[in-house]
């Protein structure tokens, strides 16, 4: 009798769960290309300095792409000349391409654009793109207030002039970044923020916003009015995904849920290049970055050079590469990736772990006696804190010298490095991701500007960075580089740990979706189903 | 009974206004800015100070303290760091129902499982039933969400593809099964632990004794005599559960990619989302005040002492 009614009850439970379940969802027809991406934190072009410009990049083009030997490969441009007097850039543009209502995009534009970029009220983190523009610093930091004076005007329907300050070679890399790309001046003027709202929006790039709900999802259909090769695949379908976005694409992609994912967590890492299929699947792209790991250079004992050769010296480098990527890192000897003009390998510190040792007494640690205790400081993303116990015990190992380990939450640690301006610090991991192959991005935009708060001063790295940055020639700028480059190897302020590599995994039905550039953008409106 | 609710209204303002000021003053004591959470460089001192003044940011925290306060009292929560396009209210109006949805689903599967079950474990005789039982409720009190969502994810979305991996179409669809059992399995514990032991204790009492001596059957004994009675504990647990399922659980809504509002107070933590954080906190507070005061409520109903006590 009780049993009965026991199992009605059980009975009503598996019913309720079942009706809750409704119909799996189908696989998807191959109209729609699938995948996950972090939540952008802007979608508004002009404002987007983070993963965001990945998922702008289908909807926004900039004037150009630069190819694999500097080169611009022109898009929205029909022309991009420089002016004899090395500093004036006149930009036709190509009338061919327009927003995705039909509009033309025009120099007025483009120009509008630029100059809210470098609005302090726009508060945008990609002005610093434009710091070679005359006047445009001192327009974005309030010293001076009239727009008219900042070098970018329009001289036609379609031309406009882009003035910098000094001759600045580096600019044509940056006029061919995807930070730099234009809004509808007149949607954003009537709209403001809620200008980017699917109903409002308007993009002059291969795709067109069709709907957005945050935290969930975002559509995006062909623009019918795009100017340049109308793309194979219709329609892209990103689900929203925030936390662990490597799990989740994963895991989606292994239940074929969508077509792409953008990186693998380091302890699938193995299993994936294990897997007869998956394995194949497996797309790397060395990116032009580094990580590494460096020195408060105001303070003793870091002011040492014999201190921080030590160091350096005694890092098994391969042992990081393997622990925190199987492998698929690579091996990073200088700071300044080969791929940037400018390096050169042949830089890179050399010594053995003897050598170290004997430079660490000369300083007057012999064994690390009497050096004081340090702390390695770290965000708690990226596996670092994995490198900092990693360095902390080859540190210990080979010189006898402790180090305690401090991990900061990402946004905790950004403000912490601020702070670093006047505050001592001992050593800290940081990298830095190119954002355009031109060494000034490096030698200038990283050490000279110095936002890790390195505090690297030397006067003849100085000079030959200030000669490099002016020089037209690129092989005597080269030339220039390369010298500073010796001095910064020489220096140690940093010592390189290793260059990451992006691992994508593409669908075998998916064919044309290719790396672009040094940022390793991908164009779904290139790549096509088979 | 009026009496009663006034005075629990009442005190519920100080409780509120506490919760605030230890949400406000945490959150601007905590390491990082707004706007240090960027890319690869960091952003220009000149345009942070601007950001600052648009938002407030530069007042003294007192007043900030208090114009916050005074907005919030107007039912103005202010705008989102992290999306400068939508404000607090947009935020809670989209992410609130989708985790009510979820929390309300798998609260009433926790309670239409765990009720039967846990007294099905205090009556049967059977070792191997009651020991199933207890496995069941002792795997879900100790095993943590972010665990279970995992497990279910990895071995019914990729293993067996029943069910999507990540994202949310809905509650009547299979993209809602994971996050719902995942969500129900700590509450269906409890119920049934709690459910079973009260279960045992009236099952001896005397009008249990005397219902059966007058020949009632089981079933109505069951239902109206003992389990009416051992109901109050399990609603006291069934509610302390309620106020967290509901308002959506961070690792259950991250794992499985649910546009919730437990997620969303989470990533307006890492954001150092203030207006975010704070008014999600208060809508947090009010949310358990009231299920503690319906919690409450439910004895008027269900106990007849303690309606005559409030008589008194």
């Amino acid at each position: 009798m009780l049993k009965s009614h026991v199992l009605k009850a059980f009975a009503i439970a598996a019913l309720f769960t079942t009706a809750l379940a409704g119909p799996v969802d189908a696989a998807s027809d191959k109209s729609a290309f699938r995948m996950i991406v972090g939540e952008p934190r802007y979608m508004d072009p002009n404002l987007a300095a983070d993963f965001a410009i990945y998922v702008n990049a289908q909807l926004f083009q900039p004037l150009a792409r630069t190819d694999k030997d500097g080169n611009l490969v022109l898009l929205q441009a029909k022309s991009i000349e420089l002016a004899p007097d090395g500093r004036t850039w006149k930009i036709a543009l190509n009338p061919d391409y327009k927003w995705s209502n039909g509009q033309p995009v025009t120099a007025a534009d483009w120009v509008y654009s630029w100059k809210r970029i470098l609005d302090p009220k726009t508060g945008s983190e990609t002005a610093s793109f434009l710091s070679d523009v005359e006047n445009a610093m001192d327009y974005n930091k309030g010293t001076l207030t009239d727009a008219e004076k900042v070098g970018i005007k329009a001289t036609g329907e379609y031309t406009f002039e882009v003035v910098t300050a000094l001759p600045a070679p580096q600019f044509r890399a940056k006029l061919a970044l995807p930070y730099l790309t234009p809004v509808p001046k007149a949607v954003v003027e009537e709209f403001g923020e809620k200008w980017v709202a699917p109903e409002h929006m308007l993009s002059n790039g291969p795709y067109k916003l069709v709907s957005r709900v945050n935290d969930q999802s975002i559509v995006m259909e062909a623009n019918p009015h795009y100017g340049g090769a109308k793309p194979a695949i219709p329609r892209i379908e990103m689900t929203i995904a925030s936390g662990d976005q490597c799990t989740a694409q994963l895991r989606a992609y292994e239940a074929d849920e969508i077509d792409f994912t953008t990186c693998v967590p380091s302890q699938d890492i193995a299993r994936i290049r294990g897997d007869a299929d998956l394995g194949k699947q497996l797309d790397p792209f060395a990116l032009a970055a580094t990580e590494w790991v460096q020195f408060d250079m105001r303070q003793a004992p870091w002011s040492d050079k014999r201190v921080r050769h030590a160091l350096a010296l005694v890092i098994d480098r391969q042992a990081i590469v393997t622990a925190v990527s199987d492998g698929t890192n690579r091996i990073a000897t200088t700071i300044v990736p080969e791929s940037i003009p400018g390096s050169n390998t042949a830089d890179a510190l050399k010594g053995s772990i003897e050598g170290a040792k004997k430079l660490l007494a000369e300083a007057g640690f012999p064994d690390g006696k009497g050096f004081p205790q340090f702390t390695i400081s770290t965000t708690s993303t990226r596996e670092r804190p994995l490198i900092a116990q990693l360095l902390q015990q080859m540190w210990s190992d080979n010189l006898g010298i402790q180090a305690n380990i401090n991990v900061l939450e990402a946004n905790a640690f950004r403000a912490w490095v601020q702070t670093r301006k006047t505050e001592k610090y001992d050593i800290m991991i940081n990298g830095w991701w190119s954002d355009y192959a031109d060494p000034a991005n490096w030698f200038g935009d990283l050490v000279t500007a110095d936002p890790r708060q390195n505090h690297f001063t030397n006067e003849a790295f100085a000079e030959i960075v200030k000669k490099a940055d002016a020089e037209t020639d690129p092989a005597k700028r080269a030339e220039l580089y390369r010298q500073a480059n010796k001095i910064l190897e020489e220096e140690q302020p940093m010592t390189a740990l290793q260059n990451p590599t992006d691992l994508w995994m593409v669908k075998p039905d998916v064919q044309g979706l290719a790396h672009e550039g040094v940022l390793n953008m991908y164009h779904i409106g290139e790549a096509a189903f088979k | 009974m009026l009496s009663f609710l006034i005075k629990r209204i009442l005190s519920a303002i100080p409780t509120l206004l506490i919760a605030y000021t230890l949400v406000f003053f945490i959150a601007h004591a905590t390491p990082g800015s707004p706007w240090d959470s960027g890319g690869n460089r960091p952003i220009e001192p000149s345009i942070k100070a601007v950001l600052d003044a648009k938002y407030n940011l530069d007042k003294p925290l007192y007043v900030q303290y208090t114009s916050y306060l005074w907005n919030a009292l107007q039912g103005d929560f202010g705008p989102s760091y992290r999306d400068r396009t939508q404000s607090v209210n947009d935020i809670v109006a989209r992410f609130l129902p989708v985790s009510l949805k979820l929390g309300a689903a798998a609260m009433l599967l926790a309670v239409l499982l765990g009720l039967p079950l846990g007294a099905l474990a205090a009556l049967t005789r059977h070792p191997a039933v009651d020991g199933l039982i207890r496995m069941i409720s002792t795997l879900g009190i100790s095993m943590p969400t972010y665990v279970v969502t995992s497990i279910l994810i990895v071995s019914l979305g990729v293993g067996l593809g029943l069910v999507p991996t990540f994202g949310w179409k809905g509650l009547f669809t299979a993209s809602s099964l994971v996050p719902i059992f995942s969500l129900a399995l700590a509450p269906l514990a409890a119920v049934i632990r709690c459910f079973r032991t009260s279960m045992l204790e009236v099952m001896n009492l005397d009008f249990v004794r005397t219902a059966r001596a007058k020949g009632m059957k089981p079933l109505p004994i069951i239902i109206h005599h003992m389990g009416r009675n051992a109901l109050i504990p399990a609603i006291t647990v069934a509610g302390s559960y309620a106020a967290y399922v509901l308002v959506g659980s961070f690792f259950v809504e991250s794992i499985a990619g649910i546009p919730g509002f437990g997620r969303y107070f989470v990533l307006a933590i890492a954001a150092r989302d203030y207006p975010v954080i704070i008014g999600t906190t208060l809508i947090y507070a009010v949310i358990v005040v009231v299920i503690n005061l319906l919690v409450d409520l439910s004895y008027f109903l269900l106990d007849p002492r303690a309606r005559l006590e409030q008589g008194r």
